[in-house]
């Protein structure tokens, strides 16, 4: 305990909170939606996608997350396009972008010269490095999420429920479906450094998961989401810490933890 | 005082470069109860999708005729879609689903008044569904979820209801339910019915559409087989239309 109360006097340990709470903010909204709208394999499709921009980003020297960025949301805008006509499969289309992706982020990561000391970062998350332009970049897109979801909330619900009914309302569906795609790339860029591009999925879908078999209510899944992707995140990052094991791999353990107790404390309420 | 609320001259319609309808012609009064029948693919659908202006003719002119005119049309028309696509783990109530329906007359950012969600509370009452009105939709029975999509459609007080294949999943007690308050609705609202299902219909329905690729106007709300023969409409219906449907429905009802 004595340990723990120490660590709250290193910097990097501060930032890893933060970022904790707002990575647990952004991905409680953004993965609210992916889930009830079910693209999560889109945003897998996004995750990996981003990687061609993290290569490119080596290769050229600038920095690999606003690679990554624009990567991914070229990625989500592709996607949401193509998902609209009819002649191309959409899951067949994110698998494509999926591996094309890794396969460009390969290829310049291989023919940039020497070691690429951080690939590991991106690739597993590695929390405890988070920096100040790190966490200002995450705190804005988080701010701009809530504003987003704050003022369109009924149209986002009403759109991912029924998009055949809502297109007959003239509810600006795709404005709005666009957008969210945008939102939900920019989210998991943004968060890549937490958790890393192979287990960043599990903080869109974990947490959403786990408050769904508590509520089925969409404002309060957004909140328990928060609530329990913070909580996860904090766990993990104690773990990682003493055990020293990367971060990403103990926050998806908590994370599956507290789903786990969630869905056995849910049945034995029920009686199974 | 039959007003005329909704025509359509010569129009042409369809997806990318496929023609669907051709040359359609066709008006609808104020006290309508019009059955529309065809074959799938004949652009019964695509017919609809015209009239909520979700896509645009290639060519020819559909004219409302509600108290405003221009872009406000869409709230005069109430809209129930085929629903066999709905995602029943969708967190979302009851409440909400029905509320939804009054979107197309709102700003980009809205918030629903005190009397819109009063005028939801009383269809959701009036539909026997008050006391399930905050549960998710999920939890709802086929005739129950029926209910709640039809409130959707009339809470925005339409002039014109249009439903699409509105039996498709509901059993033969809530069928029955529901074509009566069609029939208390017809009092004041005109309505398209999209049906493949003459048989139960026509008892309800006043007059009758065929659509394949064409459309023929029956201002009755029976056809003979001669009548369907020489307009094309579909085989089934034909077998269905050489017996008269009562019969139809008295052979079908010992069975079940």
């Amino acid at each position: 305990m004595k340990e723990l109360v120490e660590l709250l006097h290193y910097q990097y340990f501060i930032n890893a909170i933060m970022a904790s709470l707002l990575a647990a903010i952004s991905c409680g909204i953004a993965g609210t939606y992916v889930v009830s709208r079910r693209i999560v394999f889109i945003s897998g499709g996004i995750t990996h996608t981003s990687f061609g921009g993290i290569g490119i980003g080596y290769f050229f020297g600038f920095n690999p997350v606003l690679g990554a960025a624009i990567f991914s949301v070229l990625s989500a805008l592709g996607i949401e396009f193509f998902s609209g006509k009819g002649n191309i499969r959409n899951d067949s289309v994110i698998a494509m972008l999926w591996s094309l992706g890794m396969a460009i982020g390969v290829i310049f990561i291989y023919l940039t010269p020497g070691y690429a000391p951080n690939l590991m970062t991106y690739l597993f998350g590695s929390i405890l490095t988070v920096n100040r332009t790190d966490l200002m970049m995450l705190a804005g897109l988080t701010l701009f999420i809530i504003a987003f979801f704050s003022l369109f909330f009924r149209r986002i619900q009403y759109i991912s429920f029924d998009q055949e009914y809502a297109s007959t309302l003239n509810l600006k569906v795709g404005f709005i479906n666009y957008s969210l795609m945008t939102l939900v790339a920019l989210t998991i860029v943004f968060n890549i450094k937490l958790v890393g591009i192979i287990l960043l999925l599990s903080m869109l879908t974990i947490p959403q998961n786990t408050a769904n078999l508590l509520t089925k209510d969409y404002k309060k899944i957004v909140f328990l989401s928060i609530f329990i992707g913070f909580a996860g995140s904090l766990f993990g990052l104690i773990f990682s810490y003493f055990l020293n094991i990367p971060s990403g791999a103990t926050i998806i353990f908590s994370l599956v933890f507290l789903y786990l107790s969630t869905q056995l404390f849910v049945r034995l309420r029920k009686g199974f | 005082m039959n007003t005329k609320i909704l025509e359509i001259n010569n129009l042409t319609a369809g997806y990318d470069e496929i023609v669907v309808l051709k040359n359609i012609n066709f008006a609808v009064h104020q006290t309508d109860f019009i059955g529309i029948i065809g074959p799938n693919g004949g652009g019964k659908t695509t017919l609809i999708k015209c009239i909520l202006g979700v896509i645009k003719p290639f060519s020819g002119s559909i004219s409302y005729d509600f108290q405003a005119k221009g872009k406000d049309f869409r709230k005069f028309i109430g809209y129930l879609p085929q629903q066999n696509v709905i995602d029943k783990k969708f967190p979302i109530s009851v409440r909400e689903v029905v509320l939804s329906g009054l979107t197309s007359q709102k700003k980009l950012i809205f918030r629903f008044t005190t009397e819109e969600k009063k005028k939801a509370d009383e269809l959701l009452e009036k539909s026997g569904l008050k006391a399930i009105s905050k549960n998710p939709i999920g939890e709802l029975s086929g005739g129950q979820l029926q209910r709640v999509f039809l409130a959707r459609a009339v809470i925005s007080n339409p002039r014109l209801l249009i439903l699409d294949e509105p039996s498709t999943y509901v059993d033969n007690r809530s069928e029955f339910e529901f074509y009566e308050t069609l029939k208390e609705l017809n009092k004041e609202i005109a309505i398209l019915l999209v049906s493949h299902d003459i048989g139960t219909i026509s008892s309800y329905i006043k007059t009758i559409a065929c659509v394949n690729s064409n459309l023929h106007y029956h201002p009755s709300n029976e056809i003979t087989s001669e009548e369907l023969n020489i307009y094309n409409c579909p085989v089934d219906i034909i077998a269905h239309g050489a017996v008269p449907h009562r019969v139809l429905h008295e052979h079908s009802k010992p069975n079940k």
